[in-house]
């Protein structure tokens, strides 16, 4: 299946689309019709020199791409295609300074490589001359103050946990002179990201960072995606830009190795729907593309790549700057920013956070209420809060229990980031085995202490039924999982062969000692109504009201059965076949065979008799019609349902069962229910 | 950054009605059949598709590299990056980059095809791990004797049932998660994590069961086409496709027709 295409036709290019046409994006980051803001703020002036007009192009190029990838919706949930719809298809039209680079085969083929793992979009870009090109300064907005001492790094610092770890160690401890590029934040969310950077440069005796605040953004808030998978794409370029103008040929993330490969943390978490930002294969993408570009060699690298999240928090805390870690954000829904609760508490990164925080033992430094849903304790919802927390620690619980071999056997998509790993491939492969146990050991370990500090509550089961503690915690023995081997030395009881029950959430039927289960139906409970009692004749308002004991104004369960067209045909078309069996069977001289067949007869004629039937039809009412139409829906669902499952147990209740406005189980032979 | 997206099933009746399953108690057997059945027409529009060929072709290859005395050679000569006397990781590496590079770009790339190129790694260092001792205790010539090993009729059925049985468990999983962490808790469906750990399990095994269907046809089917193809240079990646499609649509019928 190929997956949905779209043009975005950018600046210049932009004209060569005139008027509206599906299918194509026009954005401009400069003139007539701009609606891409690009910003690098608080510039140095001293790093204002004659900036390529290559890396120019690239700022621009990153901010296309970005913008892009939020304009253009994936069908996250779209799984009947396998992901036909989460992949897509983008096509850029770019006027650039120097086409000449552009254009040649080892970019356009490293700018692919890059952003095809990085989104897993497929991406198509045709360069072009630039006639008119924006200038540079239109980007730029220059700081008051300049840095004295000439920056020794460059720093993508998010305001996140890992990057403030990173700043921390490059910064404060290390006392480098860094320049720390940082996205512009907006709102209420600016005033903590001030005092952070303030507590950060007040923390340092060595030279004062320099924050450079970018950011690139399509004006009108047209995003319609959110998961913004290029958005390490942008950060890098706009850095890598930085860094030229600083004359350095580095940057570096800091983000946690768990992160940083990013694992799948459950089985419908495949390929990028688990963001590869700094994945080691795309930092070495990185490396290639920005050193193609840059014609240097340009490093691109992670320094936590062996760290986990609670190993950074540890360390901030261990520097003594556990402060700081309340005035980092780590959260995604950014829009539902509250001062006093800046977190979430139910996005990944929330979770991944707050566990962090508490392997580190680190709790003190941020209150608990800093989260929006408490992590330990607060119920959640079904939906994707509820999969997501149990997912995280379903997956922690079960490393923290492997050892390397069934590491691999589970995690294969973790041997993508060997060959681009410094190390050689058997140290690599065996170092992320012990960072993801030491994960798995280390979330574990706070959902143990947590579990102590709890106990009480857990015993007497006061905490809500789906907060963290009770879905790990809970030892409800009556709930034994389904198909699950049993492990008493317990002498069980034999399974039943014949029986209907309702348990828990669904039903459970045996029959001929074969068991299925089925979802919650009114129709089952007309079904097993009249599976209690065979031959006892149901009106459909009898059925009707044994499904719904508590309802009232039911049709009066003593209304008149109606003799119509379909149950007639269904009694005489019985009798005649049972006439049929008879002579067969005295032909064939088979006194068994016409025994039952005279049975079945006598039977069905003593029904009719009693209801006193005789030969007339009855009319109904439209009410009794629309009931009788309801209850006899709903049990052929039922029944229907019953023979795709349990097609024996089916082929019998079908034939079983007389369906008309008067209902009956009139089995030949009664298997042994047991109800 | 580390973003991951989570989502949920379809609410369209197929679907609901796994998800009532789901929450009813039903078995590992029977969930699976109601996912296959809801899935089936996505699935296998998605088993021609590169990703999934090449996975289950670079499998074919390692075990036609093994039988050359230069193994590291014979796997270079494959498309194989490695090293000589490649270990277990730098295999399972090659492999991997193998199936990358035969969708520059993501043409072709599918979620199937991600299954694909992952169970292939797992397949292949199961196989091998349990061999040797562990993944670091395996010697060139351990992981060469391995794939050698593969090469006959009944090993390569057990190839294909490996492989398969744990894409088709991939693939179940794939659904499967988007619903029961629903039903974790007390009064529901799984009472904690561990009974849900279990029924995972479970599904596991049933899929193994499963593709035992595929086991015989693996074996034979490699065996017809070795000696059918020896003067034209043994199997291609147009056999292995032919095949892997096969194989699917047994294991769907096998899954869908359940355990009655």
């Amino acid at each position: 299946m190929t997956p949905p295409e779209m043009l975005f036709a950018c600046n210049e290019a932009a004209s060569s689309h005139p008027g509206i046409v599906a299918g194509v994006a026009k954005l401009r980051t400069a003139g007539h019709g701009k609606n891409v803001r690009v910003e690098l703020n608080d510039i140095g002036r001293q790093f204002h020199q004659d900036i390529a007009p290559a890396l120019v192009d690239l700022v621009e190029i990153a901010a296309f791409v970005y913008v892009a990838d939020q304009m253009n919706r994936r069908g996250a949930d779209d799984v009947e295609t396998m992901g036909a719809n989460w992949r897509r298809r983008m096509r850029f039209e770019i006027p650039v300074r120097v086409p000449a680079l552009w254009k040649s085969a080892p970019v356009d083929d490293a700018l692919m490589e890059l952003l095809s793992f990085l989104s897993e979009d497929e991406y198509e870009f045709t360069f072009s001359q630039y006639k008119s090109p924006p200038a540079l300064d239109s980007y730029l907005s220059f700081g008051k103050i300049a840095q004295q001492t000439p920056p020794e790094s460059v720093v993508l610092f998010s305001g996140g946990l890992d990057s403030l770890g990173g700043v921390v160690e490059e910064v404060v401890r290390d006392k480098r002179a860094a320049l720390l590029v940082t996205h512009a934040s907006a709102g209420t969310m600016r005033e903590r990201h001030h005092t952070l950077t303030s507590m950060i440069s007040n923390a340092t005796s060595g030279p004062r960072p320099h924050f450079i605040a970018v950011r690139a953004s399509k004006e009108h808030r047209a995003e319609k995606e959110y998961t913004q998978r290029a958005r390490s794409f942008l950060y890098a370029s706009f850095a890598v830009a930085v860094a030229r103008m600083a004359d350095l040929n580095a940057i570096r993330f800091y983000e946690n190795g768990v992160v940083s490969l990013n694992l799948p943390m459950s089985p419908q978490v495949v390929g990028s729907r688990a963001t590869r930002t700094t994945h080691p294969r795309v930092l070495a993408c990185m490396r290639k593309f920005f050193s193609l570009v840059t014609n240097t060699q340009f490093d691109v690298e992670n320094r936590f790549l062996w760290k986990t999240k609670a190993d950074v928090v540890a360390d901030i805390v261990k520097a003594g700057h556990g402060a700081m870690i309340d005035y980092s954000i780590s959260c995604t829904h950014t829009r539902k920013y509250r001062r006093d609760k800046p977190h979430c508490g139910v996005c990944s990164q929330c979770i991944d956070r707050r566990f962090a925080v508490l392997a580190a033992g680190a709790g003190q430094f941020e209150p608990e209420d800093r989260y929006r849903h408490k992590l330990l304790t607060d119920p959640r919802d079904e939906g994707e809060s509820r999969i997501m927390l149990a997912s995280y620690l379903e997956t922690a619980q079960q490393v923290a229990a492997m050892d390397i071999t069934a590491f691999y056997n589970r995690y294969g998509e973790a041997v993508r980031a060997l060959p681009h790993i410094a190390l050689p491939v058997d140290d690599a492969a065996k170092r992320i085995f012990e960072l993801y146990k030491r994960h798995g050991e280390q979330i574990v370990g706070a959902i143990e202490t947590a579990g102590k500090a709890h106990m009480s509550e857990i015993v007497r089961r006061t905490l809500p039924e789906s907060c963290t503690l009770r879905l790990v915690h809970d030892p409800n023995p009556n709930t034994a999982p389904a198909s699950a081997p049993s492990v008493s030395g317990a002498i069980e009881p034999p399974p039943p062969t014949h029986q209907l029950v309702q348990k828990g959430q669904g039903w459970v039927l045996w029959y001929e000692s074969i068991d299925k289960h089925f979802e919650l139906s009114v129709g089952m409970v007309y079904v097993h109504a009249l599976l209690c009692a065979p031959n006892k004749r149901f009106t459909v308002a009898e059925l009707y009201a044994i499904a719904r004991p508590h309802m009232k104004d039911i049709p009066s369960a003593r209304s008149e059965a109606v003799f119509d067209q379909k149950a007639a045909i269904a009694y005489w078309q019985r009798l005649n076949e049972l006439d049929s069996d008879i002579a067969a069977a005295e032909k064939t001289q088979d006194a068994t065979a016409k025994s039952v067949a005279e049975n079945e007869k006598a039977k069905l004629l003593g029904e009719l008799k009693a209801a006193r039937f005789g030969n007339r039809m009855k009319v109904e009412s439209a009410d009794q019609k629309r009931l009788r139409d309801r209850v006899r829906n709903a049990l052929d669902r039922t029944i229907d349902s019953i023979k795709k499952w349990h097609p024996t147990a089916g082929d019998h209740i079908d034939g079983a069962i007389l369906r008309g406005s008067v209902m009956t189980y009139a089995p030949v032979d009664v298997p042994p229910w047991d109800f | 950054m580390g973003h991951t997206r989570l989502g949920n099933l379809p609410r369209t009746r197929k679907w609901r009605e796994v998800i009532g399953l789901i929450a009813a108690g039903a078995g590992a057997d029977q969930i699976a059949t109601a996912i296959i059945r809801a899935a089936e027409t996505g699935l296998m529009a998605s088993a021609h598709h590169p990703g999934l060929v090449e996975a289950f072709w670079s499998l074919i290859q390692l075990t036609q590299a093994a039988r050359e005395t230069d193994f590291a050679a014979g796997l270079r000569d494959r498309g194989f990056n490695v090293p000589d006397n490649p270990s277990l990781p730098a295999i399972l590496s090659a492999v991997s980059q193998n199936v990358d590079r035969a969708m520059p770009n993501n043409k072709g790339r599918t979620d199937l095809g991600e299954m694909a190129q992952t169970a292939a790694i797992e397949v292949t260092n199961q196989i091998v791990t349990q061999r040797a001792s562990s993944l670091f205790g395996a010697t060139a010539q351990d992981v060469q004797r391995a794939f050698r090993d593969l090469g006959t009729e009944k090993n390569f059925g057990d190839l294909g049932k490996r492989f398969f049985g744990q894409l088709t468990n991939k693939v179940l999983q794939f659904y499967a998660s988007r619903e029961c962490a629903n039903h974790v808790g007390q009064g529901q469906r799984f009472a904690n994590l561990a009974a849900k750990a279990a029924f995972d399990q479970a599904m596991d095994t049933h899929c193994r069961q499963a593709s035992v269907i595929v086991q015989k046809f693996a074996g034979d089917w490699q065996s017809k086409q070795n000696w059918t193809n020896k003067d034209t240079g043994g199997i291609t990646r147009k056999h292995a496709e032919g095949f892997a499609h096969q194989a699917m649509k047994k294991m769907v019928a096998e899954l869908k027709e359940g355990n009655k």
